[in-house]
């Protein structure tokens, strides 16, 4: 009887599986990330003339850097910072209505956007000849276009922040009622009651808490999402300040090659913000590798 | 306390509508004659636009064709290949570490990873064609089945296998009457969502396609520019419905982390 010897490690079939890992997943982000560095100390690309750091110190004194990176900065946590809060308010008051019938189908429904048509609605709703323009209007509050608020290409970012929260606001809310039930807050709850917490005291101590702390790698994960988002900030955003990732691709794209460094570094300091988000997020004890888990 | 259910249910509706609105909003507009401010219903309807979808001249449907094939491929090279390598990595020494490294090309912004890596993708000319872009997209997509599939990967997993193995079945066998059915139901979201991945793509696909391999979300991003909102929302309603009609038969095929 042939007795079949099991190997799992140090086989071909496992060193297939890896290189292939390493070719699809490692390997081009570390030949991305070495291109743009070359390219910002002029040592390869279109404008190389050996080493130098003056683009470097170009991009830390060029203001629209900062101003771009701090907009994204705020983007992304006005986006979460509202989806939090909304998606806790809908898991908590109205967690049994949203899991039957008509609602409990609907809120699958943003899920199915793509965010490119997500920025197209925005705009079409809330721009000043939209579709809430036009209700404002017939209901007689304004007389014309100029009238209604920006809401879209607007210097606070509002159109970008409702479409991001649009698409994140039912994803979370249906992550928190999942948790919810997996974590048995409703037990957990019950006890904080016969204890004498106070409605009041069972959500502030016990169901929040909860549900932040075991959703904060999805949390910080979509708030890196944000920061990268791409097409929603270029049809519903400002020329000027910009998302960083229509930055990058603006400063790539425009006919004064000096421009292109500046757009490496810009992509280089936005890949080590990801680097600072992931590490934060591997150093969550609910991110753990364990195969038990 | 009836009446605090009965508004609570009221409030769940008026949601539930808010959530749905988008998708009625589209179709109306994409069946649209006119409908110029302040007007806020159109003037009239007309399948005329929907009726050029095959041989009009804005070539919608081979867009829509070109879409399934990519997004198809994207998928299918993924959800194989993610389950096939995830094993590996998972019972790897260093599966923390494999892991790990999987999310950067994950939740990098797509459109920034293709710039970077632009210059690859002309040496090899693979910028502006089909290839190009589905190999650019598989970059994202198959990371993301690595990490979708990593959770399959189990100690009582491995003890399964060891078991299979014990009583004489080989490694095809394991995997044909054992590993593949038990991972039916992943295989499939990961299959979905990773088809999604690509569906919905439109930053990476303008860098690395250079705007030549036009899917739908790029006809989209065109028709915005030239401020066609009529076909802008035609080709928006032909991206969001096979995703709803999907969700309609399996929500669970939507409901996962794609970032």
């Amino acid at each position: 009887m042939r007795i079949f010897e099991q190997k799992l490690f140090k086989n071909k079939v496992e060193a297939t599986g890896l290189l292939l890992f390493l070719l699809l997943a490692v390997l081009p982000l570390l030949l991305g990330i070495i291109y743009a560095l070359l390219y910002s100390l002029g040592i390869t690309g279109l404008v190389s003339d050996g080493f130098t750091l003056k683009y470097w110190q170009q991009a830390f004194t060029d203001i629209e850097l900062w101003y771009s990176m701090g907009y994204t900065f705020y983007i992304a946590l006005a986006t979460i910072t509202l989806t939090i809060a909304g998606a806790l308010l809908l898991t908590i008051y109205l967690k049994e209505p949203l899991q039957q019938g008509f609602a409990g189908f609907s809120i699958y429904v943003p899920l199915a956007f793509p965010a490119i048509v997500v920025a197209f609605l925005i705009f079409q709703l809330a721009s000043q000849s939209g579709f809430f323009a036009r209700i404002i209007y017939q209901l007689g509050w304004i007389s014309s276009t100029a009238q209604f608020p920006e809401l879209v290409n607007d210097t606070y970012g509002i159109g970008i922040i409702a479409a991001h929260t649009f698409m994140a606001l039912p994803f979370f809310t249906l992550y928190f009622i999942n948790l919810y039930d997996q974590e048995n807050i409703n037990q957990l709850a019950k006890v904080g009651q016969t204890l004498g917490a106070s409605s009041a005291q069972q959500h502030r101590r016990i169901v929040v808490p909860i549900l932040l702390r075991r959703a904060f790698p999805t949390l910080t994960l979509y708030t890196i999402f944000v920061m990268g988002s791409y097409e929603i900030p270029l049809i519903v955003g400002r020329q000027s300040p910009q998302m960083i990732s229509v930055l990058v691709i603006r400063k790539l794209r425009k006919f004064n090659l000096s421009d292109i460094p500046e757009a490496y570094i810009s992509a280089l300091l936005f890949i080590t913000l990801i680097i600072i988000g992931l590490t934060l997020i591997f150093k969550n004890r609910n991110f753990s590798y364990d195969l038990d888990q | 306390m009836t009446s605090i259910s009965k508004s609570k249910s009221m409030a769940a509706r008026m949601i539930a509508l808010a959530f749905v609105f988008p998708v009625l909003y589209l179709l109306v507009l994409s069946l649209a004659d006119s409908w110029i401010f302040p007007q806020l219903l159109p003037e009239a309807l007309t399948l005329k636009r929907w009726g050029t979808l095959v041989g009009g001249a804005n070539n919608l449907w081979g867009s829509l064709l070109l879409s399934l094939i990519i997004a198809f491929t994207v998928a299918t090279v993924s959800t194989i290949c993610g389950f096939f390598t995830s094993k590996h990595l998972a019972y790897h020494p260093n599966r923390s570490l494999w892991m790990r490294l999987s999310y950067f090309p994950f939740v990098l912004s797509p459109v920034i990873y293709a710039a970077v890596l632009y210059y690859y993708f002309i040496r090899l000319g693979l910028s502006g064609s089909i290839m190009g872009v589905i190999l650019g997209q598989l970059l994202i997509a198959y990371p993301y089945s690595v990490i979708l599939f990593s959770g399959f990967w189990s100690k009582r997993m491995l003890h399964i296998e060891k078991l299979v193995q014990t009583l004489g079945g080989h490694r095809w066998q394991t995997y044909r009457r054992v590993l593949l059915p038990m991972a039916q139901g992943l295989l499939l979201v990961c299959f979905f969502q990773t088809f999604l991945i690509s569906w919905f793509e439109y930053g990476l696909t303008t860098i690395i396609g250079v705007g030549k391999v036009q899917t739908l979300t790029l006809k989209v991003f065109q028709y915005i520019n030239e401020a066609s909102f009529y076909n802008a929302a035609l080709s928006s309603s032909l991206l969001v419905l096979p995703p709803i009609i999907l969700l309609y038969f399996n929500k669970r095929y939507l409901f996962q982390k794609r970032w």
